[in-house]
């Protein structure tokens, strides 16, 4: 099992957080993961892509060179950016309620759903949008098991902002039932 | 404390690990990609019973640790290239000294200031000691987090049976990837070194002693050169590290260290399971440079490829190594938005060669 992962947002939107959590449910999962991120500017509120690559053998190639098969885009002005790390085989799930226009890629699925949306219907704001779509994400692709993703938000998010949690969770299904 | 597996950017499992292995004074001066190292273990030390001293400069860094070490104790620094070069000064006069430090270069393209993204352009200024005189510093190279935890106790233990500053190098793409390594329990490496017979205690307890200098008269320059000559020798002939794999039936040879050496491992294993005649070595130590692992290659050898995240510096190494016995060809790069060569370009490369 090899997933190379992009998940693309701005600032703010949650991207680096999704690659934490994917990264801190799959070791949970016992897999084997390896995080990069683009950083400098984007640490400021610009763009960000995030790379995880999880696997269930030890990882040689630590980059996803245009080879990635789970991607994740919340935003209009990262989908293009995500869209050239994605290899030519896999699933990319997006935001359409950002992202109006689908750029078409032979070989690759493209998901949309309109997470910005949902996130306002079930958790009263759009910041749960990422989550939306990792449960979109899980659910399609059983990277990982649900069970562990929601312990991992009940550890971090609920550890921190307990007030956010059942939200985020609430994002999260959202996402699951509409795979 | 059992095994425990954390998941944590490089540059904090290089903290972690030194740490855990005795480490109790890190002196450092903030510098991407670097930074991260001292951040955490100003959080860890004190839990330790040490400290994080940020200094006021690259050039204290280098004094503290000398002075560290004069008192027999094991200090570290962390840095990346421009404070790498203003330290070259005071570890020149360490090796000369014997003393022992531990230093990671979270290497980043140069040259002058450079730019903060990895590289592994410092290869040249780590592996032929950096500084004046006639000199080398062990050099170790691990291209991940789990390298990095399992080669600490191993620097731990050259700097003080040599008494030699160990340098770690680790491209800045490496040092800032987050990923999971296991540690062992802690464990002080250093205390199982006897330095009573060189560190500075005063004369309470013992005879007057002629320790250390940085100058000297006629004969003793000539007797300090001949006893680092043979360490030196002890060293080359004794600690040379690397992986090999496929050596057997190779006509393709690749070596690469760092990131690039953890593409190859994937790579090689890719191409044979393809019936490509490849073989890999990756340097571990990189002074001294694993000239023993280039004995065994086999004679149908055809080409040789070096991958470096720079210009081509470990390939003059690889071909001393080779002295002559097949063609050596380059594929590098420093800097840009992606600062080194994907894996798929190695492999066409790589396949361009095997198809002659």
């Amino acid at each position: 099992m090899l997933y190379k992962c992009v998940f693309s947002g701005s600032g703010g939107q949650g991207s680096a957080l999704l690659a934490k959590l994917v990264c801190q449910a799959a070791i949970i999962d016992k897999l084997k993961v390896v995080m990069t991120q683009t950083y400098g500017i984007e640490q400021r509120g610009g763009d960000s892509t995030a790379f995880v690559i999880v696997s269930d053998l030890p990882i040689g190639n630590p980059l996803v060179e245009a080879d990635g098969n789970l991607g994740i885009a919340l935003s209009a002005s990262t989908y293009g950016m995500c869209l050239a790390s994605m290899g030519n085989s896999g699933r990319l799930f997006y935001n359409s309620s950002l992202i109006k226009q689908e750029i078409e890629k032979p070989g690759l699925e493209q998901i949309p759903l309109e997470a910005s949306d949902l996130a306002i219907e079930v958790g009263g704001s759009p910041r749960g949008l990422n989550l939306v779509l990792l449960g979109a994400a899980v659910a399609a692709t059983k990277i990982l098991k649900i069970e562990t993703v929601e312990e991992v938000l009940r550890e971090t998010i609920g550890h921190k902002k307990p007030a956010l949690l059942e939200s985020n969770l609430a994002s999260f299904r959202a996402g699951l039932a509409k795979a | 404390m059992p095994e425990e597996t954390l998941f944590l950017k490089n540059t904090e499992t290089f903290a972690e690990a030194m740490v855990r292995c005795g480490v109790r004074y890190h002196f450092a001066y903030p510098i991407t990609p670097a930074s991260d190292v001292m951040k955490y273990s100003a959080m860890l030390l004190p839990q330790y019973g040490g400290r994080m001293i940020q200094m006021e400069s690259e050039l204290a860094v280098a004094n503290a640790l000398a002075g560290c070490a004069c008192a027999g104790k094991l200090g570290a620094t962390s840095t990346s290239g421009p404070g790498m070069s203003l330290m070259q000064e005071t570890i020149s006069f360490m090796a000369g000294a014997e003393l022992p430090c531990l230093m990671l270069d979270s290497m980043r393209v140069g040259p002058g200031d450079g730019d903060i993204i990895g590289a592994q352009s410092n290869y040249f200024q780590a592996t032929r000691g950096g500084g004046h005189g006639d000199y080398r510093v062990i050099v170790l190279a691990p291209d991940s987090g789990q390298s990095i935890v399992d080669l600490m106790p191993v620097g731990v233990k050259l700097a003080f049976t040599y008494r030699s500053p160990v340098l770690f190098v680790i491209d800045g793409v490496t040092a800032q990837m987050t990923e999971t390594s296991t540690f062992q329990e802690p464990r002080d490496y250093a205390a199982d070194f006897d330095t009573s017979s060189w560190r500075y205690t005063g004369t309470k307890d013992h005879p007057k002693r002629f320790l250390l200098t940085g100058s000297y008269s006629h004969s003793q320059g000539y007797e300090l050169n001949e006893r680092l000559r043979a360490k030196f020798e002890i060293i080359k002939e004794k600690e040379q590290r690397w992986e090999d794999q496929y050596l057997e039936g190779a006509e393709l040879l690749l070596v690469g260290f760092g990131i690039h050496g953890r593409m190859i491992r994937e790579l090689t294993a890719q191409l044979r399971s393809q019936n490509h005649k490849v073989g890999r070595i990756n340097p571990i130590s990189l002074w001294p440079f694993p000239d023993k692992a280039f004995e065994k290659i086999p004679s149908g050898l055809k080409n040789v490829l070096v991958v470096e995240m720079n210009h081509g510096q470990m390939i003059d190494d690889v071909r001393l190594a080779l002295n002559g016995r097949a063609p050596t060809h380059f594929l590098g790069k420093t800097g840009g938005d992606t600062p080194l060569r994907t894996l798929a370009e190695i492999r066409a490369k790589a396949l361009e060669l095997l198809e002659g």
